[in-house]
């Protein structure tokens, strides 16, 4: 039996998002019809709110609702410091520790030739810029540890270093909660030479 | 291949995102040629996947084939080449190498060759004074082992040794009385010789080999266009992002 035109096209839709096969699509759909009606309404109207008003700062690239963005107009945050990541929701799992108080560059990408992505893709003229223009004193690279993230880091360091700014990169080591027996060489060989005296 | 699990010694030739947490690799085979594999969980950090599903790396993986695509189900790395993270102007090089070893090997059939190839070109080209000499290597060499070698050894129509232009369509050298290709070029003695020499010396060797003063760009025209009417090769993309690096 074939279903009703209107729920295939839901479940259709569905099925556009992110790890979401048909299976699960035709769940949520049941879902979404078990519901109140204006619990429905308040969902698609929150995802037509979400994509009108959200875009991307102009400064640092994370997503915003106002220019600039609340990191950026922030006067409490440390200037002087500039983390890199590569997308939107790293600088949410960096906020979410607590830990950092400077500014962000968010990427969007790292390089990846198989993918046409190159420096001028990666918002990094705007990242030297901002650097020049601002006395950065420290630039944090926080690209993923693989090995399109590093060979982003080491190209970013080899351009930042001669403006006479820091560069760090994000420490790498074992997971909290991980078992030495299960880590890989490459991880255990960087732990190593970023222990840490007691 | 019958077996639904099986394990075989690879290379990562490309590891790509899949949906939230998931890697698709794409492995170049000892004995099963090149094939895509799911990793999943990959990219979470406490996967026991993670580190064998870098490009650039070479490991011992387990494997379960289901009813699409196999499935990674275990790994032990055997070497990382971690210089490609730490030198951003050997990358694409390095990437380049795989795009080329992947591109003349079409299913799941046998290719210890050009794994040996690809192997021995990761681990060397670190040691290169003049990596675009040791592309050159690796491109002959390639040609080589997949039978599409270009005719070095005098004119491939009457074999007169003075054969001073290249056709990548005819395949070969031929002598001024010989070809009329439409494609052909002029290429000098000394770069027929160091192409030849190039073929012949193990890639441990091209460090010493040094070309004389536009040899090297005369080469890489005749690999290019060889490479491009044979293989089907066009832009690499690889190397397009080296201009970049410069």
């Amino acid at each position: 039996m074939s279903y009703p035109q209107t729920l295939e096209k839901l479940v259709e839709s569905l099925c556009r998002f992110p790890g979401i096969g048909p299976k699960t699509a035709q769940r949520l759909a049941f879902f979404l019809l078990a519901r109140p009606r204006e619990e429905v309404v308040s969902i698609a109207r929150a995802m037509v709110e979400a994509k009108d008003k959200l875009f991307f700062c102009s400064n640092c690239g994370c997503l915003t609702e106002i220019e600039p963005c609340a990191l950026c107009r922030d006067s409490r945050r440390d200037r002087g410091l500039i983390c890199v990541v590569q997308e939107p929701r790293d600088v949410l799992v960096l906020e979410r520790t607590g830990q950092y108080h400077g500014l962000y560059h968010v990427l969007h990408g790292a390089l990846s030739p198989l993918d046409g992505l190159g420096p001028e893709e990666l918002r990094l003229p705007h990242l030297f810029s901002r650097i020049k223009e601002n006395n950065v004193r420290e630039v944090i690279i926080a690209t993923n540890p693989n090995v399109e993230g590093d060979a982003t880091a080491a190209f970013i360091a080899r351009l930042v270093k001669p403006l006479g700014v820091t560069v760090t990169r994000i420490a790498f080591g074992l997971p909290v909660g991980g078992d030495l027996e299960y880590a890989d060489d490459l991880t255990l060989s960087r732990a190593l030479e970023g222990r840490r005296e007691m | 291949m019958t077996e639904r699990s099986f394990k075989t010694d690879a290379l990562v030739l490309l590891s790509r995102p899949l949906g939230e947490a998931d890697r698709l690799v794409t492995f170049l085979s000892w004995d099963r040629g090149k094939f895509t594999a799911v990793a999943r969980g990959a990219r979470k950090t406490m996967s026991k996947l993670a580190a064998g599903v870098e490009l650039f790396t070479y490991g011992h993986y387990q494997f379960y084939r289901g009813r699409n695509l196999a499935t990674l189900t275990g790994q032990q790395v055997k070497e990382h080449f971690h210089y490609f993270r730490d030198h951003p102007e050997l990358y694409p090089l390095g990437l380049y190498l795989a795009e080329l070893a992947g591109s003349v090997v079409s299913g799941e059939g046998p290719a210890p060759e050009i794994c040996n190839l690809l192997l021995e070109g990761w681990r060397r080209l670190i040691e290169q004074p003049d990596p675009q000499l040791f592309l050159r290597a690796f491109e002959l060499k390639l040609l080589d082992f997949s039978g599409h070698c270009p005719h070095l050894n005098g004119c491939l129509q009457c074999g007169s040794a003075a054969a001073s232009f290249f056709s990548p369509r005819q395949g070969g050298l031929l002598c001024g009385d010989c070809g009329h290709a439409a494609d052909r070029f002029t290429v000098q003695p000394g770069t027929v010789a160091l192409a030849r020499r190039l073929l012949k010396a193990p890639l441990q060797q091209v460090k010493q080999i040094r070309p004389q003063g536009g040899q090297s760009h005369e080469l890489g025209r005749l690999t290019g266009t060889f490479l491009r009417y044979h293989l089907d090769i066009g832009e690499s993309r690889a190397l397009s992002l080296l201009k970049l690096f410069k």
